[in-house]
């Protein structure tokens, strides 16, 4: 099938044309997309707000796609065409140094149909020449630091004579990863955090991808990149026939008040390569799926349905298709939003006298949220921190003269407690939650009849009574206290703290509860992740009820990412 | 006149120099951004004096509770403005806000010149 051509493709490492540098970049925007995850998590600087790796994702996927087009074998046309794809597809602040480095290496390539070693490692250097340009006064510490030392690392191996591409990249990269693992001691902001340079560490997987292309890597066909692809399904060759999500469904939503976050949390479950953006009035719907007709449904409530297309990308041609248009949405803004909150104050004549809003990772536990009557739920948690805004948008929503919000992470109680001073129509009051066990303990407590003095004090004093346990896995390896710990390691945390590691959601879990001391609580509450097997849970409960038959076991389906378990001791 | 901060022990006046120091400070660091565009006269003669002057080309005023700052830039030659200018935004506002504890209402950026670079 389509792989077949390239598998026979058997070239030289000495010489660089633009069907070779083509592959070198699709293989790149794979393990960019693998990565990006990883590389938010990293994201601290210059402002933390964990987007750097799908930033440069756009950025990088925009370059690569211009990249395709290009129909001669020339490299420097090949790199002409990914400098403006990135330049017009640039997101995000590593997404213009990219695009500024692309730029770069273009123009080092200028006029060459094909480029040896040396050529190349020279256009990498002027890339990184330019990307220094374009900035008064340059953050070492940053993907600029990396780009440079690994440009330096291939010029160098290219100048003594290296004449294999191959040798000359992995010398650069090998150079450029040294750098990396500095970069905490040049950015203090970066050793704080315990991580390295986010956009560095893109910059070294784009670098990565290039070198798997030259080591005979096949690049997949496009449309099987998703975000939860494992690592280690990089045997390139991709069985056509047996996709999970074979429709690649878009379309547009028109409407009003649409909330891209909560669409794209509403569909997260059904399919992957996920990809919702827009505005409230328009949003761009990008999915694959095994069933278009479910999102179609799901989307037909939310608004007017427009261009629709969907594509078997089992069927070759279509395929083809498919690629050839992923292109952004142009959005158009209009203050209609603004209206309507304006409005909606207006009424506040029939404001009732209270009213919660919470934030919460998942549908499942959104949904018992509203169980328990929270208004509105706001989506947000570790990774992806709703700032003051976002809750002011949905404290606003609520008609109620006084709105608690529950936070429900230690991160984004400072963004919560600055809500009220946004508000000036309703009184605002924090329950300082970290979790969602510490949430529905204060839900519990709440009492519509009591002053909101009292319901503060009293669901504040909810929150002693229950111990909070998460298991989660470690995107990365890092050391916390003692422990060592490896990408890929079950963690299990007490009160966001580490205190177990394993290699057994089932195991840490049990270490987990033993450290909670649930032996002498009366009440265990489990919320189950969205990739959990109810087997799996059933063993966990069962475990629990035949080591003391008179616990209380609740298991909810909370569907939350990345957290196996969430859990309550009480 | 600053803003006020009252706390239980007194009261911290930020004055709009300060700010407009911060937020210079924070700008100049973004990438893509080249230079910063005056339109003071006093910012030229400090310019002439050679002194550094981090709050060249931002204005900040206070109006009861709101911040405004006001930034005129310059961006490199080939570089998506849009991105510069958001991502001059984001850092700007959070930088200020992080280091003063005041909440920034808006942050305009004036891209007021663009440079070739090469």
């Amino acid at each position: 099938m389509e792989t077949d051509s390239k598998t026979a493709t058997n070239y030289s490492t000495k010489i660089l044309d633009g069907i070779i540098f083509k592959n070198m970049l699709s293989c790149g925007a794979e393990q960019l997309e693998k990565q990006k995850k990883a590389i938010d998590a990293l994201n601290v600087f210059p402002v933390p707000d964990g987007d750097t790796g799908t930033n440069m994702n756009l950025t990088y996927r925009a370059a690569y796609q211009s990249a395709e087009k290009v129909a001669t074998g020339s490299v420097h046309d090949v790199a002409a065409a990914a400098s403006m794809g990135s330049l017009m597809g640039a997101r995000g602040n590593s997404g213009v140094i990219l695009s500024q480095i692309l730029r770069g290496i273009a123009k080092g390539l200028e006029g060459m149909d094909q480029a040896n070693a040396l050529q190349l490692a020279q256009a990498l250097q002027t890339g990184v020449d330019t990307a220094y340009k374009a900035v008064m006064r340059p953050i070492e510490g940053t993907i600029l630091t990396v780009s440079r030392e690994t440009a330096k690392g291939a010029y160098n191996k290219a100048k003594s004579g290296e004449s294999d591409i191959l040798q000359v990249l992995k010398a650069g990269l090998e150079r450029g990863e040294a750098t990396l693992a500095k970069t905490p001691d040049m950015l203090p902001v970066l050793k704080q955090a315990g991580v390295v340079d986010a956009g560095g560490k893109g910059f070294l997987t784009i670098i990565s991808g290039w070198i798997a292309a030259l080591e005979g890597k096949v690049p997949e066909a496009k449309s099987t990149l998703s975000d939860e692809v494992p690592s280690t399904v990089t045997t390139g060759i991709v069985e056509v026939g047996t996709l999970d999500f074979p429709y690649c469904t878009e379309f547009l939503v028109k409407g009003n008040d649409l909330e891209p976050e909560k669409i794209k949390q509403g569909l997260i479950d059904k399919g992957d390569s996920l990809l919702v953006v827009g505005t409230s009035e328009v949003v761009k719907i990008h999915i694959h799926t095994k069933n278009p007709g479910l999102i179609l449904d799901y989307a037909v409530k939310l608004g007017t349905l427009h261009e629709v297309q969907i594509h078997n990308m089992l069927a070759q041609n279509e395929a083809a298709a498919h690629q050839a248009k992923e292109e952004d949405l142009s959005t158009t803004t209009v203050d209609q939003q603004e209206e309507q909150l304006k409005e909606q104050l207006e009424e506040e004549l029939d404001f009732k006298e209270y009213g919660i809003v919470a934030v919460a990772m998942g549908e499942g536990i959104a949904e018992i949220f509203s169980s328990l009557g929270v208004e509105q739920v706001v989506f947000g948690g570790q990774t992806m921190n709703p700032s003051t805004s976002d809750l002011a948008e949905a404290v606003l929503k609520v008609k109620a003269k006084n709105v608690f919000i529950l936070p429900n992470n230690g991160n984004i109680i400072m963004a919560a407690s600055q809500v009220n001073e946004v508000v000036d129509k309703q009184q605002v009051y924090v329950i300082p939650t970290k979790s969602i066990p510490q949430a529905i303990s204060a839900l519990l407590a709440f009492n519509s009849d009591n002053l909101p003095e009292e319901n503060v004090e009293a669901m504040t004093e909810a929150l002693k009574q229950v111990v909070s346990g998460e298991v989660t896995y470690a995107v990365r390896d890092s050391q916390f206290g003692n422990l060592e710990i490896a990408e890929g390691d079950i963690l299990g945390l007490i009160e966001d703290k580490i205190t177990t590691t394993g290699r057994d959601v089932f195991e840490v879990a049990k270490k987990v509860l033993e450290n909670m001391n649930w032996r002498e609580k009366d009440i265990v509450t489990i919320f189950y992740g969205k990739d959990m097997a109810e087997e799996e849970v059933n063993r966990l409960s069962e475990w629990l009820e035949s080591e003391k038959p008179d616990i209380e076991v609740e298991i909810y389906a909370g569907r939350q990412p990345l957290y196996y378990y969430i859990l309550g001791v009480e | 006149m600053g803003k006020l901060m009252e706390t239980k022990l007194g009261k911290v006046e930020i004055t709009e120099e300060v700010i407009a120091t911060i937020a210079g400070a924070a700008a100049i660091e973004c990438y893509g951004l080249v230079g910063m565009a005056s339109r003071k006269i006093s910012d030229g003669v400090s310019g002439l004096l050679k002194r550094e002057n981090l709050s060249k080309g931002v204005s900040v005023t206070f109006q009861e509770d709101i911040i405004v700052i006001d930034l005129n830039i310059i961006v490199g030659y080939g570089i998506k403005i849009s991105e510069v200018a958001s991502n001059v935004m984001d850092r700007v506002r959070y930088t200020v806000e992080t280091m003063t504890g005041l909440k920034v209402s808006e942050v305009n950026v004036n891209v007021q010149g663009v440079r070739f670079l090469e």
